[in-house]
């Protein structure tokens, strides 16, 4: 981001820069589901958030 | 770590400590963390508040049972570390040695007509210097190109708590 536009936000009510911080909340929550979404379309047989080749060799299924 | 909420409900928090204050279950506080840094510099995401009390009760517990009780009465949840308001995530820190100075030297503000005291610049610089993290140094680096820096203040906190700012 450019110095200026840093400084333009900087200089923001508390309110408003709040308001903005929330924002990115919902923003991160709605990529975040969309990333989960995606992952299960990928990988739907493991039920696993890997590839069944990773899954298959993970620490906790190699102590069995 | 909780649900990220959907809102950050700090009028709420911020009315939740004065009533602390007000209950006598803490002597005074201030908005400390990635909050206070946001009231100097532009805004960057962040899932909690934390807020930084100076105890009345002196023992090692600094009297959060109580101050947890008084939240959970007025309908707060706790989720490990956390005391949650509307999901929204919060940690109640007991202060001492550099950050009770800076709650004892906070600087009044308004959010939403509600009073509230935030940490100036200088002691949130010094506080990420004497913990470090990737995120401290980014915070340092944000306060010092946006925030008014009062340089001789900064020099003495640094100096009488040996702290030193790293390389930018």
């Amino acid at each position: 981001m450019k110095p200026e536009m840093r400084d333009v936000l900087a200089r923001q009510s508390f309110e408003d820069k709040i308001r903005k911080v929330s924002e990115l909340i919902q923003l991160s929550r709605k990529v975040k589901a969309q990333r989960a979404r995606e992952d299960g379309r990928n990988y739907p047989q493991t039920g696993s958030r890997y590839p069944s080749s990773i899954a298959a060799t993970s620490p906790k299924d190699s102590k069995k | 770590m909780p649900d990220e909420p959907s809102a950050i409900p700090l009028a709420d928090v911020l009315r939740a400590a004065n009533e602390l204050v007000s209950a006598g279950l803490i002597q005074d506080y201030a908005l400390g963390g990635a909050l206070a840094a946001i009231y100097y510099t532009e805004p960057f995401t962040t899932y909690d508040a934390d807020i930084i009390f100076v105890a009345t009760d002196k023992t090692l517990s600094a009297g959060i049972p109580a101050i947890y009780s008084h939240l959970q009465s007025k309908g707060w949840r706790v989720e490990r570390e956390h005391l949650l308001i509307k999901d929204f995530p919060v940690q109640f820190l007991a202060a001492s040695g550099l950050t009770e100075e800076a709650v004892r030297n906070a600087r009044p503000i308004e959010y939403e007509g509600v009073q509230a005291k935030v940490f100036r610049p200088e002691y949130i610089i010094a506080i990420a210097a004497s913990v470090g993290r990737h995120k401290d140094l980014a915070r340092i680096e944000q306060l010092m190109s946006h925030a008014k820096i009062d340089k001789a203040l900064l020099d003495d906190i640094l100096r009488r708590y040996k702290l030193k700012l790293p390389k930018l």
